[in-house]
């Protein structure tokens, strides 16, 4: 989908062209993802900052000055709806004295200065999921995307708590090798 | 920890399943506090975790759909929103389990956490900000009304309370339900019920009324509706539209089932639409849409026509007008004590259980002939064996049925056919092919008189090869299943073709298991192992070709659910209902099965088992129905089942 297509669905939106904005969606959500899922720790958070940044968006549209760059507005937004979420959570965690969340939510906001860094490998993640065996790739929705338990899993899968725990390790890990090779 | 994932990995894993302990959290905690590596890999770990999630959800429709009812009338207000969102925030940082977290901790029940109670004050005031705001509201458009509501809440413009019975339902009005049911009725006559643990945006959109489901159970009856404006009920896997009918809908995470009881619905997941008619059900996940021809709600309903249109006729039970022996070391003990010849009918699969090939259908027909019949009565003692064990056996059966089909000098390799041995284990004649009764009545003769000149009978060794010992485990259940293809028009079922038979052993364990120790009004998962057994070796279309067990990962859906609804001292009664998906692609399934199962005194004395529904291979596509119930006659409880031919059919795979 070019830069060109996303920006004059961009200005018919902006005159008033509702139908204009479903097919936005549609044309930017895929990379909106990408740059989304590279600073989240979780499909829900994933869903919740979408579902912001679009809603953000639409009710913001009079704001947005048409130069060629509508998908860099729309990261932007959804980078504020980052850093608001883990600031809460950081704030949160601290009152709380819980380390696990301090310690995520640190990370959440420091991996937001290397924002291009995450979103080039989330990109390179994205096309590597597609690359995964179609039961290898049952397996790692079942587990991230439904989240379903990994006692559940290996009772579908007819194999151990632990020996479906290296399985899905050895996919992760496949993916992330796969990840780190340039495209 | 085997394999090449160590503890810590395993550790995140129980983390985000939330099993761990307040032990194992506390040191988890300690750890990510003092030992810097560890949290530098638990973060990276759980981070890439979040990643791949985020990655695998849907940027297409139904990413719109949820942005198009966020911006529409089901977007709480802003502050209430606020309100929403923080305590989304706080309840994601307490107990965690990434993607479940506000419900795993709203269900915890009782005890709130500092932070919960310091937020609980920060949504009271919200809450009375919210209050003032909506006295400031314009009049509101009345778009349906309360008809009965029991622990039902409903939330507008920001505000949660109880849902009451009779008052008005408005444009953007959320109604939830914890514990009990709320039904919505609609000037015309349109009803909207909703179950327990359900949550349902009432809207309307110019006459058009939309509904947004995002969870729970609803059941709709809707009056006709105008073609330009359908009722629309949205889920987050699919919508669903709708000029008039009645239907049900179950929303859980991992997808929607719709089941049509009337007319017929339009199932929508992005461009892929299906109509969906009165008798079927769907589902729409995150693979796409499914549809099933039937459902087990039409299937309970349509019970007895399709048991009916299944039984046998006279002329299919007229084989088993003689006692034909199934172990073909009783029948050579039998015919050495009587002197008699052995009348072997061999078939690759056994032939009284099995399906309808050509040569299976004349050997059928000449086993069921009234002639043949009374020629085996007086003279040989008939015998009907799976040449496929026996030429795998190795046992004293196995040797001496290898042994007597290499004497008869037969050239084809199943060795499937009639066969005249005498006691000392030589054929004297045989009938293959797709023979006449009066070439089999033939080779009876000839046998017969051959045999007479024949020396004496061997020993019989009673010693078994287990792998292929066909004899019902003790203490288990034997069904017989019969199947026949079916039309189905309106309410009528129509058989057509042969009738396919087999077989289906339960183990004393699986029927232990089938009967469970729940009290009555349980709801329960079938046990996967006695599911998985039934799913893969009775769900078969034994009306055509010999067909084989399905194999262990054919099984792509699996949702039978176990109803007890009767349970005393000495008597359980249960229902099956559910859902099952096949596929091996060469060949695959989609069917509903409904059972009912009677224990008296720790004994099935009932089991019967309706399974329909299309059955997909290269002849095409067809409409089957199975039905199993305890098989009664005796030669029935000896038939080995089809699948007896899979090692794993009484292990369990």
């Amino acid at each position: 989908m070019g830069d060109d297509h996303v920006e004059r669905l961009a200005l018919a939106w902006q005159g008033g062209d509702r139908a204009a904005f479903r097919d936005l969606v549609l044309a930017t959500g895929r990379e909106l993802r990408i740059y989304v899922a590279a600073h989240c720790d979780s499909g829900e958070l994933v869903e919740e900052v979408l579902q912001e940044t679009y809603v953000a968006c639409f009710e913001r549209i009079a704001q947005y000055k048409p130069q060629g760059a509508f998908i860099a507005w729309l990261k932007r937004i959804a980078r504020n709806r980052l850093v608001d979420h883990w600031r809460e959570r950081r704030r949160l965690a601290s009152l709380d004295g819980d380390e696990i969340e301090t310690a995520l939510s640190d990370s959440g906001l420091t991996d937001l200065d290397d924002a291009d860094e995450r979103a080039v490998a989330s990109a390179r993640l994205h096309r590597c999921l597609d690359r995964l065996s179609p039961r290898a790739r049952t397996l790692i929705e079942r587990r991230h995307l439904q989240s379903q338990p990994l006692a559940d899993l290996a009772q579908q899968f007819k194999q151990s708590v632990n020996a479906l725990g290296v399985v899905l390790h050895r996919i992760r890990r496949t993916l992330r090798d796969c990840m780190e090779k340039p495209a | 920890m085997s394999g090449d994932v160590d503890d810590d990995l395993m550790l995140i894993e129980r983390w985000r399943d939330s099993a761990l302990s307040e032990v194992e959290l506390a040191a988890l905690r300690a750890r990510m506090r003092d030992d810097p590596a560890f949290r530098a890999r638990f973060v990276d770990e759980a981070r890439f975790h979040g990643m791949v999630a985020g990655l695998l959800g849907d940027d297409g429709p139904a990413l719109l759909g949820r942005v198009e009812n966020a911006i529409a009338g089901s977007r709480p207000s802003g502050l209430h929103r606020l309100a929403d969102t923080v305590e989304r925030r706080v309840a994601r940082s307490h107990p965690r389990r990434p993607g479940g977290a506000t419900r795993a901790f709203t269900r915890a029940g009782g005890r709130r956490s500092p932070v919960m109670r310091r937020i609980g004050f920060a949504l009271a005031a919200l809450i009375a900000i919210g209050v003032v705001w909506n006295m400031q509201r314009p009049q509101a458009v009345r778009i349906a009304e309360v008809a009965a509501a029991d622990a039902a809440m409903l939330e507008r413009a920001g505000v949660s309370r109880a849902l009451r019975a009779d008052e008005a339902i408005e444009h953007g009005d959320v109604v939830t339900v914890a514990s009990g049911s709320a039904a919505i009725a609609y000037p015309d006559g349109t009803r909207i019920d909703l179950g327990a643990d359900s949550s349902a945006t009432f809207r309307r959109d110019g006459a058009g009324k939309r509904i947004r489901l995002d969870r729970g159970f609803a059941q709709a009856s809707v009056a006709k509706q105008r073609a330009e404006a359908p009722l629309e009920i949205a889920t987050p896997h699919a919508a669903i539209v709708v000029l008039g009918t009645r239907f049900t809908l179950a929303v859980v995470a991992a997808g929607t089932d719709l089941t049509v009881d009337e007319g017929r619905v339009a199932f929508v997941r992005g461009d892929d639409r299906r109509e969906v008619a009165a008798g079927q059900t769907a589902r729409a996940d995150r693979d796409g849409l499914d549809t099933w021809p039937i459902s087990p709600q039409a299937l309970a309903r349509e019970r007895e026509a399709i048991v009916a249109a299944i039984a046998p006729y006279a002329e299919d039970e007229q084989l088993f007008a003689i006692t034909w022996e199934t172990d073909l070391q009783v029948a050579r003990q039998r015919a050495a004590a009587e002197d008699k010849p052995l009348l072997i009918w061999a078939g690759w699969g056994h032939p009284l259980g099995m399906g309808n090939t050509e040569t299976v259908v004349a050997r059928r027909a000449i086993a069921a002939d009234a002639r043949f019949q009374a020629a085996l009565a007086r003279r040989f003692i008939p015998v009907a064996i799976d040449s496929w064990m026996l030429t795998k056996a190795e046992d004293e059966a196995g040797r001496f049925y290898r042994a007597a089909i290499a004497s008869a000098g037969r050239a084809d390799t199943t060795n499937d056919g009639f066969f005249v041995v005498g006691a000392d284990g030589r054929a004297v004649a045989s009938c293959g092919g797709v023979a006449s009764v009066d070439e089999a009545l033939a080779a009876l003769e000839q046998g017969f008189a051959a045999h007479a000149d024949h020396g004496a009978a061997l020993a019989v060794d009673d010693a078994r090869d287990a792998a292929f010992d066909h004899r019902l485990p003790p203490g288990g259940l034997a069904l017989t299943l019969r199947a026949r293809r079916l039309d189905h028009s309106g309410a009528s079922w129509r058989a057509h073709g042969g009738i396919g038979r087999d077989h289906l052993w339960f183990t004393a364990d699986d029927c232990l298991k089938l009967i469970g120790d729940a009290p009555v009004g349980t709801h329960r998962s079938l046990d996967p192992a006695v599911a998985r057994h039934i799913a893969r070796y009775a769900v078969a279309d034994s009306t055509i070709e010999e067909w084989a067990e399905w194999m262990p990962d054919a099984v792509d859906l699996l949702a039978i659910d176990s109803e007890i609804v009767e349970r005393s001292a000495t008597r359980v009664r249960l229902r099956l209902s559910g859902t099952i998906d096949l596929d091996e692609g060469s060949r695959s399934c989609r069917v509903a099965l409904i059972g009912d199962v009677v224990a008296d005194g720790g004994t099935i004395t009932r089991c019967d088992l309706i399974i329909a529904g299309t059955f997909r291979d290269a002849a095409g596509e067809r409409l089957v129905a199975i039905h199993g119930a305890i098989a009664i006659r005796p030669l029935d409880q000896r038939v080995a089942p089809h699948g007896m031919r899979d090692r794993m059919y009484l292990q369990r795979d």
